[in-house]
């Protein structure tokens, strides 16, 4: 226990200070900026948490660097807009029917007929409430459940039955995730593919890259995942603007705001509060499934267990409640199968990861938690795991980013309604715009740009023929690191054919992938 | 973002074909990765023997691994859609028609143009400062360094690539469009170039 407190405390500690050992402000205010950030970009309907952190990453790159210290301010904002994004979205759902983000969706259920009888701030505070607090319950979790999750992967799972978990988690994605898992499965194993252009690991030189000399160095990974994530989905909006062929309405004015929610009425939502953010939780661990279906069970669960049922929908403050603390939740929960196995489950995930990967060598996966005993050598340095501090220091930056949440937050989502009122047929086209500019700053010229139009071609294509992009952007960051186990694996066993299947465990994990895929095309089929 | 496929309103009727289309694509491309691509494109086989005498994976391990898996998916996909007939055959069913192609060629065809744009704008300033005489320099590399030439081209070719977007949704392009166009492109401008130090905008990184 005495390891885990001094490591806690090294966490702590080491995001506030500087590479000199001075006292260091800058990841505190980036967690400041990203909650500020994200709590507007979640009021701005069209926007949402993952585009401001796709368009984030390589300006928060540009401007601090690769180095290890580069890695927190990042980090802090990123994890900022991640936080801020999911409290931001109720404004607009609640004042004006309309969700700022699509996990805030099912809040218009209650909040929004909530403002039209002239309880607008009430229900505006009550989504706050909830929000923040499911979001401090998932983290709780994490903190407490990642490391856990961590050491027992660590000690039961090798080479093998690592390999066999990420192909799981896959399978359960492409299967969980929108309605065709045959193509979202040959989707992931697309997004596998295109990410092994210009790489090798056996040194005979770079492969596939057509003999084009640039893409030695292997595909730009932030702009790939800008041009897949975010130009496509800008693409398709604009294309839909296009063919709607009508102009944006202006939404009428902002509802009577009313009465503030009392403490008692706060008091009397902790059970709500609590089922909302259980729910979230659980469906936030698992790789795949979305905000949506959290807030979805939840809502649907508290007006099952209501004496009034038939007042959701009415406005009833109990489906604020629900929805927000779901929703809410999963963000933290999300980073369960990130921290503990490497392994992202949401788009915000993705990104979280992606900036880890581009900036200094610190790396998600079990082996963060392994719980080195620090030593200090004369002469020489301390020895421990520097990983671990970095956890601690993330889960440091995300309590820090949920206290501005509860302070700043709550005062600025009242004053957030007019950013409804901003074109969206104006905003896609800058954002397009930023969004280009990114990609070529980022990498170094049209390399970069060029790249992200290619993967927005992809993108594009995917979403189309309703193939889910989530498998493909989660196997293009993964296969390196399969890649890794699987050679790995194949080496130890000695050249064995089935050394994939040679271990009970991952056995177990690939016989349960291919019932998951079975079973949701059947379920397809019967739809 | 939405975390959900979009749904697309030209899906079911007869869209069960882009899925048949789709399995029979998978299949060339796996056949035409196994057979022309990764032999010309990858420098060790599916196993190499290393410099200890063990055979261990070659770089073509995983991308046959990969392909390979996708075979039989791809089966699977191209017999549920013949054995469903014109039923969906349990995947849901997306669709890429004429006019979405004419879109992208579209938006294509913009961002080019602006990209042009952006590489020409600066040696054109260069060409007029020296024609009238306010500068004498060899071209743009020699002041791609020097505020405002390094901006030029990103500054107009931004401004047009957003209006060209901004006239695509709106149908329309007001003056108030393209002062926002602009604006949005001197705020990259200052933020990127006024700010920080170690990057370049377009095209400056490519000269």
């Amino acid at each position: 226990m005495d390891l885990v407190l001094q490591y806690i405390g090294l966490g702590v500690t080491s995001v506030f200070t500087g590479a000199e050992g001075g006292l260091w402000l800058m990841p505190l205010a980036m967690v400041v900026v990203g909650v500020l950030v994200g709590i507007l970009v979640g009021a701005t309907p069209g926007l949402s948490g993952p585009f401001a952190m796709a368009i984030a990453l390589p300006v928060l790159v540009s401007i601090f660097g690769y180095s290890n210290e580069a890695l927190y301010p990042v980090l802090g904002c990123l994890v900022g807009i991640m936080k801020g994004a999911t409290v931001g979205g109720a404004v607009p759902a609640i004042l004006f029917n309309t969700p700022g983000t699509p996990d805030a969706f099912l809040t218009t259920l209650d909040g929004n007929p909530m403002a039209r009888k002239g309880l607008g701030r009430k229900a505006i505070q009550t989504a706050h409430f909830s929000s923040v607090m499911g979001d401090n319950f998932s983290d709780i979790v994490l903190f407490v459940a990642a490391p856990i999750i961590a050491v027992g992967v660590e000690r039961v799972l090798g080479l093998p039955e690592k390999s066999a978990l990420i192909i799981l988690s896959l399978c359960f994605m492409a299967a969980v995730v929108g309605g065709a898992p045959l193509k979202g499965l040959i989707g992931g194993l697309l997004g596998m593919f295109v990410s092994l252009v210009g790489s090798t690991l056996s040194g005979n030189g770079p492969r596939l890259t057509f003999g084009i000399p640039e893409l030695g160095g292997g595909l730009p990974l932030t702009s790939c995942v800008l041009g897949v994530l975010v130009l496509s989905e800008v693409l398709i909006s604009i294309e839909d603007m296009r063919n709607e062929r009508r102009r944006q309405t202006t939404p009428p004015e902002a509802p009577e705001m009313g009465p503030k929610l009392t403490w008692g009425e706060r008091g009397r939502m902790l059970p709500g509060i609590l089922r909302g953010a259980t729910i979230g939780t659980l469906i936030g661990a698992l790789p795949g499934i979305g905000t949506t279906t959290a807030a979805t069970l939840s809502y649907d669960t508290a007006k099952r267990r209501s004496k009034e049922p038939e007042s959701f929908g009415q406005g009833n403050p109990q489906g604020v409640v629900a929805t927000e603390s779901a929703n809410s939740a999963v963000s933290g929960a999300n980073l369960i199968p990130v921290m503990s196995l490497g392994i992202p489950g949401n788009f915000a995930a993705v990104f979280i990861i992606l900036a880890v990967e581009t900036i200094g060598d610190f790396a998600f996966g079990p082996q963060v938690f392994r719980f080195t005993p620090i030593r200090e050598i004369e002469g020489f340095d301390t020895i421990l795991n520097k990983d671990l501090v970095m956890a601690f220091g993330l889960f440091t930056m995300m309590v820090m980013a949920n206290a501005v949440n509860w302070t700043v937050g709550g005062f600025l989502m009242g004053l957030l309604g007019y950013l409804v009122r901003i074109p969206k047929d104006v905003m896609l086209p800058v954002i397009l715009t930023v969004s280009l500019t990114a990609a070529y700053v980022q990498d170094g010229g049209y390399l970069g740009l060029l790249s992200a139009c290619g993967f927005a071609l992809i993108g594009y294509a995917l979403r189309r023929l309703d193939i889910s992009i989530l498998p493909f952007v989660i196997g293009f960051l993964l296969a390196p690191t399969l890649e890794g186990l699987v050679r790995g694996a194949y080496t130890a066993s000695g050249g064995d054919a089935l050394f994939l299947v040679k271990s009970p465990i991952s056995l177990v994990m690939l016989a349960l992938s291919v019932f998951l895929l079975v079973r949701m095309v059947r379920q397809a089929r019967r739809a | 973002m939405s975390e959900r496929p979009v749904e697309t309103d030209a899906a079911p009727q007869g869209g069960g074909r882009w899925n048949l289309w789709l399995g029979l694509g998978t299949l060339v491309f796996a056949a035409v990765c196994l057979l022309i691509w990764f032999p010309r494109d990858i420098g060790s086989g599916f196993l190499q023997t290393n410099l200890t005498g063990r055979l261990v994976p070659g770089d073509a391990f995983f991308p046959i691994l990969l392909v390979g898996l996708m075979v039989p998916l791809a089966l699977l996909l191209v017999f549920s859609q013949l054995r469903g007939g014109t039923a969906r055959g349990g995947e849901a069913v997306g669709d890429i028609s004429g006019a979405n192609l004419l879109f992208l060629l579209r938006a294509i065809l913009f961002v080019t143009v602006s990209l042009l744009v952006m590489n020409w704008t600066g040696p054109a300033l260069v060409w007029l400062t020296n024609t009238l005489g306010l500068t004498e320099v060899s071209g743009y590399r020699a002041v791609s360094g020097t505020f405002p030439f390094r901006a030029s081209g990103f500054f107009v070719g931004g401004t047009l690539l957003t209006s060209g977007f901004i006239h695509t949704t709106r149908h329309e392009l007001r003056p108030r469009d393209i002062l926002v166009a602009a604006l949005t492109t001197a705020v990259l401008i200052l933020i990127f170039d006024g700010l920080l130090d170690n990057v370049q905008l377009p095209p400056n990184a490519d000269l």
